[in-house]
């Protein structure tokens, strides 16, 4: 019963200090952050001696660390030094993380092969090489629903062809004749159309970059990713059910 | 967001410019970093210099007045060609380049020019950005006495 007091009085004084500390960083930044951006939170790092501090800016979440005295401000990305493990990396990637489920699927062009297991959905322009390849890539996998957002914004001509595609009768096979064939979408872009929407969707995530895309754990990434990358991403989202 | 704090985090991407893999993906506007300058008072000159592993599409840049007239006659450098058979032919620049952007006689008054820019670049590891806005401000003054080589 002693020890059990002891302890629960040593985590009460650690936790009292650590408040105080985190006050003193909450203050010091607030002292600098003028306008654009916002604390989000503060805390400790699991893996030193230093306090995280997000910053809410209009292109979405900024990290930096703050040493306990609040006197040093450390801006740049922390690994495990053993491992390797980028812990900055994986909390930036929290950090943008979306609900799968608050994704507007309704918006997408879906195809799905096998049993459709492993399930990705991309921010993809017509216009952009790497949504090709990334696509191509993802083509050649078995069990996996792919869920294309078609996002129109590297030019007026792709938000065209992005709405022809649409307004297509099958548009999984126009975007892919677009996309892996160049071969244009022959429909009128005139019907009800979700593309102005998806631009505006996606720049309210900040995706400033194509292709931009996510896992069913919600986590975001960008780029065209090899296959070898990708594949277990998957898998550690969208695990076989049993 | 303060000034300060924006300026370390231009120094920590300037670290990271060498090696770039996707978790460190510069924000376009440090992959593509614009400056401006009075050539004389009638022609402003816009560089960019462009992060290794990056590129710019020449044939996406525009540039309008203040009042959004379109400015059709910048002059564009020959960039790099690539005959791609899916895209067509493309032109791109690397590294640094620099466009001359004619002003009107209508500025010859001012001191400033507000002029808006548009770009649009890739990245080699697998993204392209949507295209660029930004304002930059050309200062007149003394421009035609200035000399440039």
């Amino acid at each position: 019963m002693i020890v059990r007091l002891m302890l629960a009085g040593a985590f009460f004084a650690t936790a009292l200090s650590a408040r105080a500390d985190e006050a003193a960083v909450r203050r010091m930044f607030e002292g600098k952050l003028r306008g654009s951006g916002a604390i989000e939170t503060v805390q400790k790092v699991p893996w030193g001696d230093l306090y995280e501090v997000v910053i809410r800016s209009p292109d979405g979440p900024v990290i930096y660390y703050v040493d306990s005295a609040a006197s040093v401000l450390i801006v740049g990305q922390a690994f495990d030094a053993k491992t390797g493990r980028n812990f900055t990396e994986e909390r930036q990637r929290k950090l943008t993380a979306v609900k799968w489920d608050s994704l507007p699927l309704q918006w997408a062009i879906t195809s799905k092969r096998g049993n459709g297991r492993r399930k990705i959905a991309i921010l993809s322009d017509p216009n952009c090489p790497y949504c090709k390849r990334f696509e191509g890539d993802l083509a050649t996998l078995d069990d996996i629903t792919v869920h294309i957002l078609p996002y129109a914004v590297l030019g007026p001509k792709s938000t065209q062809q992005a709405k022809a595609v649409w307004c297509s009768k099958n548009r999984v096979q126009a975007w892919n004749d677009l996309v892996q064939r160049r071969v244009e979408p022959q429909a009128a872009p005139d019907c009800d159309t979700p593309i102005d929407k998806l631009a505006e969707y996606g720049r309210s995530l900040g995706a400033n970059s194509t292709p931009t895309w996510f896992l069913e754990s919600g986590e975001r990434y960008s780029g065209a990713m090899s296959l070898d990358e990708v594949r277990p991403l998957l898998d550690q989202a969208s695990p076989a059910k049993r | 967001m303060s000034r300060w704090i924006l300026a370390a985090a231009l120094v920590a991407v300037a670290a990271e410019a060498g090696a770039v893999n996707p978790a460190e993906l510069l924000d376009p506007q440090d992959a593509f970093r614009i400056s401006v300058r009075a050539l004389d008072a009638h022609t402003a000159v816009l560089e960019f210099r462009i992060a290794t592993g990056y590129y710019l599409y020449r044939d996406r840049f525009r540039f309008e007045t203040e009042a959004g007239k379109i400015i059709a006659n910048a002059e564009l450098p020959s960039g790099k060609v690539k005959e791609d058979p899916f895209f067509g032919r493309t032109e791109t620049y690397r590294d640094y380049v620099r466009i001359k952007v004619p002003l009107s006689d209508a500025n010859l008054a001012q001191k400033r020019v507000r002029l808006k820019v548009i770009s649009q670049g890739c990245a080699d590891i697998g993204v392209c950005y949507i295209p660029q806005e930004q304002w930059v401000e050309v200062k007149l003054d003394n421009a035609s006495r200035r000399g440039w080589p």
